[in-house]
């Protein structure tokens, strides 16, 4: 089957991040996303089932130039002041138009 | 020393002439209640590292079953209300909604020794109000068999937004995102559940309600009690935080409430509220917003320590209310009206 790669971004946030970024990812080029609900630990401490829900997890399958995109708006919007974080893997996927 | 006697109807005394004495016992009486022993259980049980923890999930229905139940309720109430008595306790509610945050911001600056950025921060919750709080006023008044004007959960939505509003722009200027803040308060599930259900309630009516009942009415008591449940885990695994937060904040955790709560007393009295109504309005305006506005705080004000604010509203301000507080507004209301 004829694949071409791409890049899945994932990025955990603080659960009352979800709309904003939402907007964002969709702002910044990417055609699509899933969001999952997740507890876990990190730099910034345990992020469980709080006064604002547990954290999200945002995953989008979207070119290089748009991945580099959405990190470079994290890194100035997001990670100085909110529990975040972001990491990309490359993917093989059919029907690129799609992402 | 004269013994007050209370009739069956106002177990508490508190709607007696002499209220000297009864605050106590009403505060006794109040921890027996469902709703607050479960709190209290549920706070010392996750101090003691027992797992008394609600599955997941369960939170976030229940708090939208009461917004909602709240809103039928109040909707319901709001469409018999006659716009001759609505107009000043609205009137007194904005009223409210925009000098208590400010109080709580001066407080918090000066007493508290906070920065403007955090002190706008916590402002925000003291403006706003919380919902479970007014549902533990209503249900104490119930209890007391008194009456008190079913509309004002309208006011409580009015309440909600407008202190985070003033709030937030006490700290205007530094960058933040004052508009993403404000549309989190208004799009937040916490307002569009509460109008949802004011809308249901007014458009509804009374009687066309009364097949939800059952579940808007009969269900009430018991789904708060297990809210109450969750609210005693959150609270007391907030408790490590509120020791970490210095004696100022936390007298003024329960100062401010106080201060708030007599004005609110007097703003309903002047709006020509009921005892019971004056006893509501006090409350709403003593309660601390610990669902609304922690997400309209973190958005606008990121810079902003959720540590100070959500732990001060939630681990200080809500116990403090809802076990002595409500007592206390009461006997306030009993005293000016």
């Amino acid at each position: 089957m004829n694949l071409t790669e791409r890049q899945l971004l994932t990025i955990v946030a603080e659960a009352v991040l979800e709309r904003r970024l939402v907007d964002d990812v969709k702002r910044l080029g990417a055609h699509g996303y899933s969001i999952g609900h997740v507890t876990g630990e990190g730099a910034t401490g345990r992020r469980t089932a709080d006064w604002s829900g547990p954290s999200v997890r945002l995953e989008t399958v979207v070119t290089e130039e748009v991945a580099e995109a959405i990190l470079a708006h994290l890194a100035t919007d997001y990670f100085p002041h909110y529990a975040t974080v972001a990491w990309l893997m490359p993917v093989s996927v059919a029907r690129p138009d799609r992402y | 020393m004269r013994r007050v006697v209370a009739p069956i109807s106002d177990p508490y005394g508190l709607f007696q002439r002499d209220t000297s004495g009864v605050i106590a016992s009403a505060v006794i009486d109040n921890l027996a209640s469902a709703p607050v022993i479960a709190f209290v259980v549920a706070a010392v049980a996750t101090l003691l590292k027992a797992d008394i923890r609600l599955p997941d999930g369960l939170y976030s229905i229940l708090s939208t079953f009461l917004l909602l139940a709240i809103g039928v309720k109040g909707g319901k109430a709001l469409g018999q209300a006659r716009l001759a008595e609505i107009w000043a306790p609205l009137l007194a509610a904005v009223v409210l909604g925009v000098v208590t945050p400010i109080i709580a911001f001066l407080l918090l600056r000066s007493a508290g020794r906070l920065d403007r950025i955090e002190s706008a921060a916590l402002a925000a919750h003291y403006g706003s109000v919380s919902a479970v709080t007014f549902t533990m006023i209503l249900a104490f008044l119930d209890a007391s068999g008194e009456p008190y004007e079913g509309f004002l959960a309208g006011l409580l939505a009015i309440l909600e937004v407008v202190g985070i509003i003033v709030a937030l722009s006490l700290a205007r200027g530094d960058g933040q995102r004052w508009i993403e803040g404000v549309s989190e308060v208004l799009r937040g599930r916490s307002v569009t559940l509460l109008v949802g259900g004011l809308v249901i309630g007014l458009v509804v009516g009374g009687e066309r309600l009364a097949p939800t009942d059952p579940v808007f009415v009969g269900l009430f008591t018991g789904a708060l009690t297990l809210f109450l449940l969750e609210m005693g885990v959150v609270a007391a695994e907030r408790l490590s935080d509120v020791a970490k937060m210095g004696w100022r904040i936390v007298a003024l955790g329960i100062v401010v409430p106080l201060i708030n709560g007599s004005l609110g007393a007097v703003a309903g009295s002047v709006a020509g509220l009921s005892t019971g109504g004056t006893a509501v309005f006090a409350t709403l305006a003593a309660s601390a917003s610990y669902i609304a506005a922690p997400a309209a705080v973190r958005i606008a004000l990121p810079s902003a320590s959720p540590g100070l604010y959500v732990t001060a509203s939630l681990g200080i301000t809500f116990p403090f209310n809802i076990i002595v507080g409500v007592p206390i507004y009461v006997a306030i209301a009993k005293a000016i009206t």
